[in-house]
């Protein structure tokens, strides 16, 4: 799996690793049990602080998402608690969206609308984020 | 025999700088880190303007090469080191010059800077990193076997007078440096040159092998290299000397042999688009400037060279300022060391040696004699200044142990001082000729005698 980290971005660099690989375990692009790198490799890859990357492991670790061991690294926890931990995790994220939406004056059909589409985006590999 | 032997060390650097700067320059369808779509006709346009480029920077190492020789010519002789030091820092500044200009053309020609603000990782070859390596212990041995010099040194007692301690401690960090860019090849960020896993699991395995071959040979190149300088000098096998240049010519080849790997490799298996991306990024003093980017060191658009600062952030410019007073403070010190010379006078009871960061006086009564010598014994600097024209400092001299020298180099006539003092048994010292140090000798013995009457 592709991520993509925008040094640019408002969001952090952390918060960026993180919402991708959440993004790639929920999609199936990043398949439950398969290894990720290790946080000095990442690090030297996008080309950030290895603290940052730790950062992002250590939520995801904490989220349940990861099993991280050490030097050797990382694999995508392939127990069906992590998938409900997931489920959890974007089940909170998607209310905080909708919240902010609700705020900020969307319509409920729009913003049903928009996740319909990046849903379809996603799952169906029509277009990248 | 001291000024060419610094002259071949700088035209190694010139010769590695240039042949890294040559090499790097193309990757694929990337022009200095620019990319063009293969298809397009704009690339053979790019590639006149790397020629252009390439000739350039071949033509600013002859240059160099060929002002530098002025060292060695007698009327630069008391201040080369200097010369040498300010003429470095200038070759490295018109590489500079000439890189950034040339990426600045090739933008103009409507290529698209590799983003260094954008980035693209593929999780599944960053987790085989370190894979397909070149097994790091070939390194580290390389690393144990520089130590050679100093424990031959150290366990025969008959090589013990040759024991040059500046060359066993150089020969082993320098080895150090080799071995730390090993793992620096090792980390290199893998660039995303196929959509394809597959492929772009065989490129990045196959990148990481060339480089840490590279790597590894060139720790290989600079062991022969730190061996035959110990052979030359511990033996006074001077052919020995005619073997340094073969080093920097090896590293080029070196360079060249895994760049045209790279090369075929990315050209054979890249089939991945490039997109148009926009970038905030600027050059600012040839280093990378993004107030928008946080980070601090960012990896060059060319993996192989390394990382730049980035000059937006307060870090970034502390760091640049830093590395440029150290330079500065370097220069200064040559130009204190090579352009001020050293001067022995008496005051009243005390002699008086006046020079540079290693001033001395010593008091007549500490003084057992005053001798004239044409036989200075092999002498080796332990923290002194040694230039093309002068040398002053602590040496130890062989049958004198630790003492102090202050010599001009071409003169071979040498006042012996000897003193009663343990720091300093011996005082060495010669003016700009025979006849001055003869002269200065006569002075001396006056002043000694006039204690005894």
């Amino acid at each position: 799996m592709i991520i993509k980290i925008d040094m640019n971005s408002d969001t952090p660099v952390y918060r960026q690793i993180t919402n991708q690989i959440l993004l790639g375990a929920a999609s199936g692009k990043i398949k439950p049990g398969e290894k990720l790198p290790t946080v000095r490799n990442l690090a030297a890859d996008i080309g950030v602080n290895p603290m940052t990357v730790s950062k992002a492991y250590s939520e995801l670790k904490s989220g349940g998402i990861i099993l991280a061991d050490g030097r050797k690294g990382a694999v995508l926890n392939p127990s069906a608690e992590a998938s409900c931990l997931l489920a959890e995790e974007f089940e909170k994220q998607a209310l905080r969206l909708a919240l902010s939406a609700k705020e900020g004056g969307i319509s409920k059909d729009a913003v049903t609308k928009i996740f319909n589409d990046a849903a379809k985006r996603v799952y169906e590999g029509k277009g990248e984020l | 025999m001291y000024g060419i032997f610094v002259l071949l060390i700088i035209w190694a650097c010139c010769v590695i700088m240039t042949a890294a700067l040559l090499t790097a320059s193309r990757r694929g369808s990337r022009i200095l880190g620019i990319s063009f779509a293969k298809d397009s006709g704009k690339l053979k346009e790019a590639q006149a303007l790397l020629k252009s480029y390439r000739i350039k920077a071949v033509a600013a190492a002859v240059i160099f090469a060929a002002v530098s020789a002025l060292a060695l010519t007698k009327p630069a002789k008391g201040f080369a080191d200097l010369f040498l030091a300010v003429l470095l820092v200038l070759f490295i500044a018109a590489q500079n010059v000439l890189w950034v200009s040339a990426r600045k053309k090739l933008q103009a020609l409507g290529g698209e800077a590799e983003s260094e603000n954008r980035v693209e990782v593929d999780l599944t070859v960053s987790a085989e990193k370190g894979k397909g390596s070149v097994p790091a212990v070939i390194v580290w041995v390389f690393f144990a076997l520089s130590f050679a010099p100093a424990a031959v040194s150290a366990a025969f007692e008959e090589y013990r007078s040759a024991l040059y301690i500046a060359i066993s401690v150089s020969a082993v960090l320098c080895q150090l440096i080799f071995t730390l860019i090993y793992y620096q090849m090792r980390r290199l960020p893998a660039r995303l040159v196929s959509d394809d896993i597959e492929t772009a699991r065989i490129i990045a395995r196959r990148t990481e092998k060339i480089q840490t071959a590279g790597a590894a040979v060139n720790a290989f190149l600079s062991l022969v290299f730190w061996i035959a300088v110990y052979i030359a000098a511990a033996f006074h096998y001077s052919a020995a000397f005619l073997f340094f240049p073969a080093f920097p010519v090896a590293i080029a080849v070196n360079a060249v042999v895994s760049s045209q790997l790279l090369n075929k490799l990315e050209t054979e298996y890249s089939d991945r688009a490039k997109e148009a991306r926009s970038s905030g990024a600027t050059v600012k003093f040839g280093c990378y400037y993004n107030p928008d980017d946080p980070r601090v060191f960012v990896p060059k658009a060319i993996e192989s060279m390394g990382w730049t600062i980035n000059l937006a952030t307060k870090t970034g410019k502390t760091i640049f300022a830093t590395i440029w007073i150290f330079v500065a403070a370097v220069i200064a010190v040559v130009a204190c060391l090579s352009l001020m010379g050293f001067e022995v006078k008496t005051e009243g009871d005390t002699l008086i040696i006046d020079a540079p960061f290693y001033g001395e006086s010593v008091s007549r009564g500490d003084i057992t004699g005053i001798e004239l010598t044409e036989d200075l014994p092999p002498a080796v600097r332990t923290n002194g200044y040694g230039g093309s024209e002068k040398s002053y400092g602590h040496f130890s001299v062989e049958g004198y142990g630790d003492c102090l020298l202050y010599a001009y180099n071409d003169v071979d006539e040498f006042i012996v001082i000897s003193t009663g003092r343990k720091d300093a048994p011996c005082i060495f010292i010669n003016d700009e000729s025979a006849d001055e140090t003869e002269k200065l000798y006569a002075e001396l013995c006056e002043w000694y005698e006039n204690d005894k009457n």
